[in-house]
């Protein structure tokens, strides 16, 4: 197996949803990596803000700053992925959780946020709220 | 003659259509009276004219009646003389703001003129509704230092609404990449013309060294149009791009004339004319002499093929010169969004490792359709392999894969992609090497039909065995005609071949 491309938390989250194999980050892998992360969105979570939910964006950030952009098409899907997610969140709540402030950060960082995130995150989501979570989780998207 | 084009300084005229890129014989030119000597070229660029004034273009040739055009110049309504906005055009002086509040300050109609100097600039952004002109011995040099270089974002998101603005661009795919020596973004009606000199000055800077690492952002172009309506581009020169030379993309109703395209044979990616999903393109009589394929027809990978839907289509590209490069026309590989009605005529290749080529494979999508490929009246010389068609291309991380590399049928599905109708008429190809042609489609959807027509083609004796395409198990070849796997349709009709080995068509 050829040394690992993704950082830690991207392993991490990888094997701990069945993708250890993936764990390489050769670039060949990249669809599989992108079914990992949609299988594994935590649609249905009573909190929509909980753990589980940062640590499946954190970890998909970070995927998407390690990414080889020779994939775009892939890099692409989990930037979608990740914004729809930001955006069909509960704005006030979103915005109030200390514990989400460097993930959001992060995320005007590379681009997939608005700079004014604060100020005006969009009212209505990007991507219609049925199709962000679960509706992505078979895989239908492309 | 014909009058293809006409400025307020200059105007291009096509002297006869029976050469290539260059005419049957010489001819002698004079305009109103004035001698302009002897010309070989097929396709002939005035500059130097005066606005809103009119000219008489005569044409001479032993044994026959002089032939004449007459035409008018356009008007204009001023002149900005880049020196009076304190361009020093010394070589070395940093002349990026002093040629910008040029453009940025001409008002429709008018002219930025670079006289004769060698400016040293930064990417330069264009404005609708003017012309800039380089002057005979004006050299646009792009300095070296990428940490100056202004970055174009691939993507980024929308405030509001739906719609992407994507503007970096890179192999296909938006990602932030460095501004362009010309950069156009949503410009119409614009002539970039002259003599003048684009010189990227590759070999001076880092642009050649690791050209595959992302180094700040991605390399840029010389010229690059993006979404753009109505530019012209006569008669300069693009020398030792960092990248790609010029790329058009997303853009429409262009004219490329009498451009001359220079990069060092191993400098690497400096295709000469990419036009990437756009429409209604002329490229008449240029001259290629690149570092990787001569005119490269694309529409995007995969994410842009399916997400934008963009072909590439209505293109002419005639009396041209191409030389040395590894393509002299390649369609792909990102061709996601499909190419088009193409129609390449009257036009010259030396030295190329192929004529026409189509690179595809599996996963590039429905939209992926190349089809009505023309070449008509092509002299080729030293050319290894005419005509290529691999619809297995192994570029990508996985072009390697059984899923691309596969013989065996695989489903038809939302990746598949369609070679349609190509055809070659009188193409007179000498000194082939490998194979007249090498086709292979996909087992699951042959190439639909390949049309060779009152052609001859003749190979080197003995010539060095090679390997036509880039896709796996294709064993080395030399002095072989047609060799055809997965094509529905190939009709070879009054066509020569001469030193062959084997039959003048092949299916293995």
């Amino acid at each position: 197996m050829s040394e690992s491309r993704y950082p830690d938390s991207v392993c991490s989250f990888l094997s701990a949803h069945g993708g250890g194999h993936l764990c390489s980050g050769a670039l060949a892998e990249m669809p599989e990596v992108v079914r990992v992360f949609r299988a594994s969105a935590p649609c249905g979570e009573a909190d929509p803000l909980g753990p589980a939910h940062l640590a499946w964006l954190s970890a998909m950030a970070d995927c998407i700053s390690a990414m080889d952009e020779r994939v775009y098409e892939h890099v692409r899907a989990l930037m979608d992925l990740f914004r729809a997610s930001i955006f069909a969140a509960p704005r006030d709540q979103l915005l109030g959780e200390d514990a989400w402030r460097p993930l959001l950060d992060r995320g005007i960082q590379l681009g997939l946020l608005p700079e004014d995130l604060y100020g005006s995150l969009p009212a209505r989501p990007h991507v219609a709220v049925p199709d962000l979570l679960c509706g992505v989780k078979g895989g239908s998207r492309s | 003659m014909k009058l293809l084009f006409c400025s307020a300084r200059s105007a291009s005229v096509l002297l006869r259509e029976d050469g290539d890129y260059y005419l049957p014989f010489p001819v002698a030119l004079s305009l109103n009276g004035e001698n302009l000597g002897e010309e070989r070229r097929s396709l002939v660029s005035l500059f130097g004219l005066l606005p809103d004034t009119e000219y008489e273009l005569s044409l001479f040739r032993p044994g026959a009646d002089p032939e004449t055009l007459s035409f008018r110049t356009e008007s204009e309504t001023c002149t900005l003389d880049v020196r009076r906005f304190g361009a020093s055009g010394d070589g070395s002086t940093d002349d990026t703001p002093a040629l910008q509040a040029a453009i940025a300050c001409c008002p429709p109609g008018g002219r930025v003129l670079l006289p004769p100097g060698r400016y040293l600039s930064g990417p330069l952004f264009l404005r609708s509704h003017i012309t800039l002109e380089l002057q005979k011995d004006a050299v646009l040099a792009l300095s070296t230092d990428r940490s100056r270089f202004p970055i174009l974002p691939g993507v980024t998101f929308p405030t509001c609404g739906e719609k992407d603005l994507l503007l970096g661009s890179q192999e296909g795919n938006p990602l932030d990449s460095f501004a362009a020596a010309l950069t156009g973004v949503e410009v119409e009606d614009v002539n970039l013309i002259g003599e003048g000199i684009i010189d990227g000055q590759g070999p001076d800077g880092d642009w050649w060294v690791r050209p595959k690492e992302k180094n700040r952002s991605w390399r840029g172009n010389l010229l690059l149009l993006e979404r753009c309506k109505r530019i012209t581009v006569q008669g300069l020169t693009f020398r030792n791009s960092p990248f790609w030379n010029l790329h058009p993309l997303f853009s429409e109703d262009l004219d490329f004339l009498n451009v001359n395209v220079e990069a060092p044979s191993n400098s690497p990616n400096t295709d000469g004319f990419d036009p990437e999903s756009c429409r209604r393109i002329r490229l008449l009589g240029a001259l290629f002499s690149v570092g990787d394929d001569c005119i490269a027809i694309k529409s995007g990978k995969i994410w842009q093929g399916r997400e934008l839907k963009i072909p590439c289509e209505d293109l002419e590209i005639a009396y041209c010169a191409m030389l040395d490069g590894h393509g002299g026309v390649t369609v792909g590989s990102e061709m996601a969004g499909g190419v088009r009605r193409v129609r390449v005529h009257h036009c010259w290749m030396r030295g190329n490792d192929r004529g026409l080529r189509i690179k595809s494979r599996r996963g590039r999508g429905r939209q992926a359709v190349v089809d009505d490929i023309r070449f008509e009246d092509i002299r080729m010389e030293g050319v290894k392999m005419p005509l290529v068609v691999n619809c297995m291309y192994f570029c990508d991380p996985d072009g390697h894969s059984a899923f691309v590399q596969s013989r065996d049928p695989q489903p038809v599905d939302e990746g598949t992609p369609t070679i349609g109708s190509i055809v070659f008429e009188r193409v007179r190809a000498e000194g082939c090497q490998a194979c007249a042609g090498y086709i292979l489609g996909l087992p699951e959807q042959p190439v639909e039909s390949l049309t060779v027509r009152d052609s001859v083609f003749s190979f080197r004796e003995n010539a060095p065995a090679l390997v036509p395409a880039m896709a796996e198990n294709v064993p080395a070849v030399h002095n072989r005609g047609f060799i055809a796997r997965f094509i529905r349709e190939l009709k070879v009709e009054n066509v020569t071949m001469d030193r062959i080995d084997g039959p003048m068509v092949a299916e293995e």
